[in-house]
């Protein structure tokens, strides 16, 4: 770990870097806050050269192309063995910290917008396969504003993920292969998202696919916010294939909370999506009734003001009558 | 890697313990670096240690078989094997790359300006999807293990899965020492494409030594019954010269 002050002098390129602060640990090695002639940045270090040349590869060829990861500066190594890059540095809360103080309508928002940036992802033909809530930062601003770090999982679409957090991997719950395509990423969003309110166990790493399937299943369930379930379980199961068709479903879903919410402080009768699935019909049952009970609601208080005014114009008039007597 | 087709070769000890039967598994792994293959070594700590004895060994038996050897706790196992694989593969295509750039440019990888060492990982990297790999797991299933043979198995799963997703060809074979009644090695799998997982429910603790020398011994000889049959390639011959 390298001290704040730290001075590094990049031996191609002779630019002087001062470290201000360690940000965090990759994969494969630390990410540093550093000052550089051209202003505040982050520099990420590793202990071997071909993994910080093959980072910079990836980082200039996305840069090319989209901005969610940050824009690459320079690389550069210096005696005798530190191996880095520049980039830019990118404020933000993790994901899942971030989640955590989100309103519902927020939270909302920033997994919209969290698919939006896997659709321009997917657009250059890469997936991102290393998903896990540390590596998505938020800046929850009107609207919400996403970024990826830790650019050493991404891999071409078609060959397979060789960095990814076995929580967040669809080959992990028996959902499918370790082959990047945009389905592999959504799944590990679903999970993400699913992750925002049960944790899961590390017991399950000994597990066969077939228990950890169940332990998910279950953990869906329970997941707070109802009318998301079917849709997450879709895309789960690999029924949703791009980015931007899941971003669709779950504004969907989104308004139908919102609507649900506004009538009932309940999420769970919110509307089903089209194609609902087995293990999300036992709630859905539930809802037609209470649903009745809502449009009844308007018709009730229409009911109760009729009748109050009635007896108070019964009282004034039987009053005006007696106070005549 | 050698040979003209360019294949990778590894063998990924998994024990929990020192040897104690047949020959040295030092000497052993070290035949096997002379043939090309690359020895990875991982010893499960389960509460315990592996002693410093056993440890000392793992990281001998790495270093005469040119991989890496790493002590894991049981959760962390699947893992580790990724990263094992994926990191000795990334190693042996770098040493091949670097050794052409040596013969064709007097210069290795790490003498190049950083922008063009990218260019040449971009190429690694590429040349570590599409290569042929095969890979021998040799499961310790001494006395011992018998608590960590179902995550073993998992471990193994998880390796498969990683191996088909690959665009290039891929073997594994698994084989568990000692074996069942009185062989030192049992064959659990011979090369397949992919894991056989009902073959591995069968993986039994035995009884007996740790016989580490033997397995990779017979791990050896599996790699070259394999290179005498695939040397010949299935494909139809179509008159034509080829160019690699």
């Amino acid at each position: 770990m390298m001290p704040q002050g730290t001075k590094v002098v990049g031996k191609w390129t002779n630019t002087v870097l001062y470290v201000e602060q360690h940000l965090g640990s990759g994969a494969n090695g630390q990410v540093y806050l550093v000052r550089s002639p051209a202003g505040r940045a982050a520099m990420k270090v590793c202990p071997s050269s071909s993994d910080i040349a093959m980072e910079w590869g990836l980082l200039e060829k996305l840069s090319a192309r989209s901005s969610v990861f940050p824009k690459p500066m320079f690389i550069d190594d210096c005696a005798p063995d530190l191996y880095f890059y520049v980039m830019e540095w990118i404020a933000g809360e993790p994901f899942h910290r971030a989640a955590k103080n989100l309103s519902p309508t927020q939270f909302h928002d920033v997994v919209g917008a969290l698919l939006a940036g896997f659709a321009e992802l997917h657009a250059t033909g890469h997936g991102f396969c290393d998903i896990k809530p540390e590596n998505i930062l938020v800046s929850a601003t009107t609207p919400p504003s996403i970024r990826f770090v830790d650019v050493g999982g991404v891999t071409q679409f078609g060959r397979s993920v060789r960095q990814y957090t076995p929580f967040y991997d669809r080959g992990f719950w028996g959902l499918g292969s370790r082959k990047a395509d945009a389905s592999y990423d959504l799944c590990g969003v679903a999970l993400a998202v699913l992750f925002t309110s049960v944790q899961p166990p590390d017991v399950l790493l000994g597990k066969s696919p077939e228990q950890r399937k169940e332990w998910l299943w279950k953990a869906l369930r329970k997941f707070p916010s109802a009318s998301y379930v079917p849709l997450i379980q879709r895309v789960l199961r690999g029924e949703v294939l791009d980015a931007l068709q899941f971003q669709r479903e779950w504004a969907r879903a989104g308004s139908a909370t919102a609507r649900s919410r506004k009538n009932v402080r309940a999420a769970s009768a919110a509307h089903p999506p089209s194609r609902s699935t087995s293990a999300a019909t036992g709630k859905h049952r539930a809802a037609p009734s209470r649903r009745l009970h809502r449009q009844v609601d308007w018709t009730e208080w229409l009911m109760w003001t009729s009748l109050g005014m009635a007896v108070m114009v019964t009282m004034t008039a039987w009053a005006s009558f007696l106070g005549l007597l | 890697m050698g040979d003209v087709k360019g294949t990778i070769r590894q063998i990924l000890v998994v024990t929990d313990g020192c040897s104690n039967v047949g020959d040295d598994p030092v000497v052993a792994a070290s035949n096997a670096r002379k043939q090309g293959m690359v020895v990875n070594v991982i010893g499960i700590v389960d509460k315990g240690e592996v002693g410093q004895h056993g440890k000392m060994e793992a990281l001998s038996i790495a270093d005469a078989g040119g991989g890496m050897c790493r002590l894991v706790q049981p959760v962390e196992l699947s893992a580790t094997v990724q990263m094992m694989t994926h990191q000795t593969m990334q190693l042996t295509l770098q040493q091949v790359v670097n050794q052409e750039l040596l013969e064709v440019m007097g210069k290795s990888t790490e003498d190049l300006p950083p922008m063009e060492r990218s260019k040449v990982m971009q190429v690694v990297d590429k040349l570590e999807e599409e290569v042929r790999l095969e890979v021998v797991v040799a499961v310790d299933t001494s006395a011992s293990m018998r608590d960590k043979i179902p995550t073993v198995r998992e471990a193994i799963r998880d390796l498969s899965l990683s191996l088909q997703a690959r665009q290039g060809d891929s073997r594994v074979a698994v084989i568990t020492f000692p074996g069942s009644g009185d062989s030192m090695v049992e064959t659990v799998q011979p090369f397949q494409s992919e894991v056989d997982m009902a073959k591995l429910d069968d993986i039994l603790v035995a009884r007996g030594g740790t016989p580490t020398g033997p397995a990779i011994d017979h791990a050896r000889g599996l790699f070259q019954q394999l290179r005498d049959v695939d040397d010949f390639p299935t494909s139809r011959w179509t008159g034509e010269t080829q160019s690699q």
